[in-house]
């Protein structure tokens, strides 16, 4: 049987494992996809619903495609996230309590999603797999469907199912009815129960390759060539932080990592604060994170440099690079970066933003010396 | 036959058939032939190493008619309804699902019944922990004193979790993990068995990734076995399970031994393509180094737990790296696997800390280094990577005296102008010269953050009166110090005597290169004056800088 994985960018493994199943049509009944955000876990899940769900009627099985591609139930169920409702209680249902502009952005979020899947579905608030979902899933496995072989359930961002949540999802996930299967996806498999994860056949997603990144960015998201080539190198594979960074402005974010280490390095605190000052005045405080991923980016690159590697992040600075190099050929790096991390982590905190940036300003002004520890 | 994973076809049906909890079985075996039965017993391990299958073959042995050698027979009227769980005293239930107080006192009402048809009534309940504290505090009673002829058997794989008050009550028996070679010698077991072509290193992995649970080790079994059919080949074992190749933990100890910094990145990379987690690598790592470790101590690879071919590759290592190397490396890896675990760029934070790893030199054993003095030959270790390393990992070690001599003189030299102050009166332009490094010194540690980083960069230049002109590296510098003019301009009243001015030269930079040469001319003259008739004590005066005490 051929199948069809076309649109699916990368994930060779994890195709050729869901194939070979497909072939002995030995389906297990609940997968865990795991892997970075953004590398198409949803789109593989939901293309994977659809092959075990082809037969020889042509008609059919493009009709039933169709409806697990629009999120239809019976066909298919997608259970997300949700925020909480005003007055909500245990037995109400996920969407009962919800006002009516939750609502609407539900609908539209979900539009996007289903248009592109490649979309990552973002709600205020929204950061608990309520159990009423997952109670909801009885109901849907106590009903049972002639026209579809295979329904699927797929919880998205399964780790946020909180305790309660996983342990009513145990018993129907270690024994559904015939012609169910369950597909869970998260980036973090390790913050499910290992009751949970013993239960699930574990398929992993890999980072994607650049040129991945570009052709999804592009076909998906409709980003300029130029842009995408710039920001894949720095996407970690991931869609969802290639776009984060096109969404804070990448090229200006670039310019301003570099000016902001020069004048650190160069030991000009003002004009390094001035910088600071006015990155964060014009952004969030998420993007003082992608600033400070990009200075450590720039130090690795520091360190390739130093043994002659040809692959860098910041290929238009080369010789800046040099520069450097000749210039300080001794610099410690693995403190700083330990620095960096702990810095870019107590953001979540609350922490007044510009103390990180004066923080990260001296960081980076010991390492050349300019201030004596 | 309908198909059944293998973790419950091959559940033990007798004591002996347990595999790794010898200690265990061979205790209930003798209390039975002793007929030394407690009422409660409390099973605690991880998760798979068969405390419920335990508890059951128990109940079984205590029940059966005709027990063979303390062992249940399986082939009675009892066991075999215990086998398809229709005999009523044998009650297992589930403490997860059924951890109310409700449940609890339900149980409780049919604790006082005595059994129907055996000689125990035996209450199994497997995930103890989940019952709620009101349930465990109405349990008490009933555990400490329970009808006769009524035992509980509680199964757990969270024992913190359970009251003491309960612990305390019953008999306790801690389930060991089960031993890498118990696995994989079962595993082979059951693929001879069932006709499945496996070999060594395949199970190694799968017993590997299984780490000490026996069931999970058969259901990445069932999974290999699902997707490879008859023959099983260790390549697909690795992608199926996504396991991190071993190869590539030698890969980077060879690395470390050739200091190939190159091969981190390409690791890395490797790391990063396959989907491999980066906390695992660096687990991995350590267990890795911990390997080899026990090879260069014992000698032999009996302690390993490894698939054989890799064991001629560790035997290999045996004299390549020393003790204390070893543990260093360790040691650095242990703490950097906690930083990556809090660390937000993964990817970029281990390429740096193995570059870091291949850079940690070796050293020398101070007895080496005695052994050394008394030839006469001090063999240093060759230095490959930066000086900041011998600082964190060589401190036994401090042969590098000039460091110490040069601070020497430059607090001999500010401490001379603090004592004799300046006259007035043969003030000019030579002394101000002459005296700017003492100044520059004080000053720097009086405000080190605001002036320090780049006061010693600042140089005089000229005098014209009270007015001293100074050479700047940059505007940058020249704004920060005319910030704190105040202070300065009174620092150095007190310490030059003389109230000066201090102005920005703005002369063209050829003059002021000319001028700074004259300066070091001079330091350099001043540096030369010492003559004090013996040629050896010129020599330390002027070679490092001494200074005569008399």
């Amino acid at each position: 049987m051929s199948i069809d994985w076309s649109g699916i960018q990368g994930q060779a493994s994890a195709k050729e494992i869901l194939t070979q199943l497909v072939n002995t049509s030995r389906i297990p009944h609940a997968f865990l996809f795991h892997g970075p955000e953004g590398t198409g876990k949803y789109y593989t899940a939901i293309r994977y619903a659809q092959i075990i769900n082809t037969n020889n009627l042509t008609d059919q099985s493009v009709a039933i495609h169709n409806h697990i591609s629009n999120l239809q139930e019976p066909y298919i169920k997608f259970i997300i996230p949700l925020p909480r409702g005003k007055n909500e209680t245990e037995s109400s249902g996920p969407i009962e309590k919800l006002n009516p502009e939750d609502i609407q952005e539900l609908k539209s979020e979900l539009q996007e999603k289903i248009k592109n899947p490649y979309y990552k579905i973002s709600l205020n608030k929204a950061n608990i797999i309520k159990i009423s979902s997952i109670r909801e899933i009885n109901k849907f496995l106590s009903l049972s469907y002639s026209d579809v072989k295979y329904r699927c359930i797929l919880i998205s961002d399964a780790h946020l199912m909180n305790e309660e949540s996983q342990n009513a999802l145990l018993k129907n996930l270690e024994e559904p009815p015939a012609g169910v299967v369950f597909i869970l996806l998260t980036p973090y498999s390790n913050l499910l129960r290992e009751t949970i994860r013993s239960r699930c056949w574990m398929i992993n997603f890999q980072p994607l390759d650049n040129q991945n990144i570009k052709k999804i960015l592009s076909d998906y998201f409709n980003v300029l060539e130029s842009v995408a080539e710039e920001v894949a190198t720095f996407s970690d594979g991931s869609v969802t932080r290639a776009f984060e960074l096109i969404n804070n402005d990448f090229k200006s974010l670039k310019e301003k990592t570099i000016s902001v280490m020069r004048f650190s390095f160069g030991g000009k605190f003002h004009s390094a604060l001035n910088e600071f000052g006015s990155y964060l005045s014009e952004s969030d405080s998420d993007s003082i994170k992608l600033l400070i991923k990009m200075i450590i980016s720039w130090l690795n690159d520091i360190q390739k440099h130093k043994f002659k590697l040809n692959k860098y992040f910041f290929d238009d600075h080369l010789d800046t690079l040099d520069k450097f190099n000749s210039k300080f050929p001794d610099v410690e790096l693995n403190d700083i970066i330990v620095k960096l991390d702990y810095l870019s982590s107590i953001i979540k905190n609350n922490i007044n933003l510009n103390l990180i940036a004066l923080n990260i300003v001296y960081e980076l002004a010991s390492l050349t010396k300019r201030i004596n520890k | 036959m309908a198909y059944v994973v293998t973790a419950r076809k091959w559940r033990p049906q007798k004591f002996v058939e347990v595999v790794g909890q010898e200690h265990i079985t061979t205790t209930l075996k003798n209390a039975i032939k002793d007929g030394r039965i407690a009422h409660a017993y409390l099973f605690a391990g991880p998760r798979g190493v068969g405390k419920t299958t335990t508890a059951r073959i128990l109940s079984k042995a205590l029940n059966c008619l005709n027990p063979i050698d303390y062992e249940p027979c399986n082939e009675c009227e009892t066991c075999k309804s215990i086998q398809a769980g229709q005999l009523m005293d044998i009650i297992e239930i589930d403490g997860a699902s059924n951890r109310g107080i409700d449940e609890v006192r339900t149980l409780r009402e049919s604790v006082k019944y005595a059994p129907t048809r055996g000689k125990y009534k035996v209450y199994i309940i497997d995930e103890v922990h989940m019952l709620t504290k009101e349930s465990f505090n109405a349990f008490l009673k009933t555990l400490e004193e329970p009808p006769a002829q009524t035992i509980f058997i509680f199964a757990t794989t969270d024992v913190h979790k359970v009251p003491l008050t309960i612990i305390s009550r019953c008999q306790r028996f801690d389930f060991r993990r089960i031993e890498l070679d118990t696995i994989k010698s079962l595993l082979e077991k059951i693929a001879k068995s069932e006709e499945i072509e496996i070999d060594d290193k395949t199970l190694t992995l799968i017993a590997r990734k299984a780490d000490g649970a026996l069931r999970d080790a058969e259901s990445y079994f069932d999974q290999v076995v699902a997707f490879c059919g008859k023959k099983v080949d260790s390549s697909t074992v690795t992608k199926i399970l996504n396991l991190i190749d071993d190869e590539v933990y030698f890969k980077l100890s060879d690395a470390v031994l050739a200091k190939n910094f190159k091969s981190v990145f390409e690791i890395s990379e490797e790391i990063y393509n396959n989907g491999w987690n980066f906390t695992d690598f660096m687990d991995g790592l350590i267990e890795h180094f911990r390997n080899i470790m026990s090879v260069i101590i014992t000698g032999n690879s009996d302690s390993i737990e490894s698939a054989e071919i890799f064991r001629k590759k560790y035997m290999a290592y045996i004299d390549k790296f020393s003790q204390s190397d070893l543990l260093r490396l360790m040691n650095f890896l242990n703490k950097s696997g906690q930083e990556l675990r809090f660390s937000q760029n993964q990817k970029l934070k281990i390429e740096i800390v193995l570059c870091h790893l291949i850079g940690l030199e070796r050293t020398s054993t101070i007895t080496e280094i005695i052994e050394g003095i008394n030839k006469e030959v001090v063999e240093l270790p060759t230095n490959l990577f930066r000086e900041q390393e011998k600082k964190n990992y060589r401190p036994e070690i401090s042969y590098k005296t000039p460091h110490f001599t040069a601070s020497n003189v430059t607090t001999a030299k500010v401490k001379e102008p603090e004592e004799n102050k300046i006259n007035s009166s043969e003030f000019n332009f030579d002394t101000i010269v002459n005296t700017w490094q003492g100044f520059v010194d004080s000053v720097s540690q009086e405000k080190t953050l605001t002036l320090g980083h780049f006061i010693f960069d600042i140089k005089p230049v000229g005098l014209s009166g009270h007015k001293v002109n100074l050479q700047f590296n940059n505007d940058e510098d020249e704004k920060s110090f005319y910030y704190n003019i105040d202070y300065i301009t009174k620092k150095a009243h007190n310490y030059f005597g003389k109230k000066l001015e201090f102005l920005t030269n703005k002369e063209s930079l050829a003059e002021t290169s000319t001028v700074k040469k004259n300066i070091e001319e001079k330091e350099i003259t001043s540096n030369q004056e010492a003559n004090t008739g013996d040629e050896f004590a010129d020599l330390i005066i002027n070679e490092l800088g001494g200074e005569e005490i008399s």
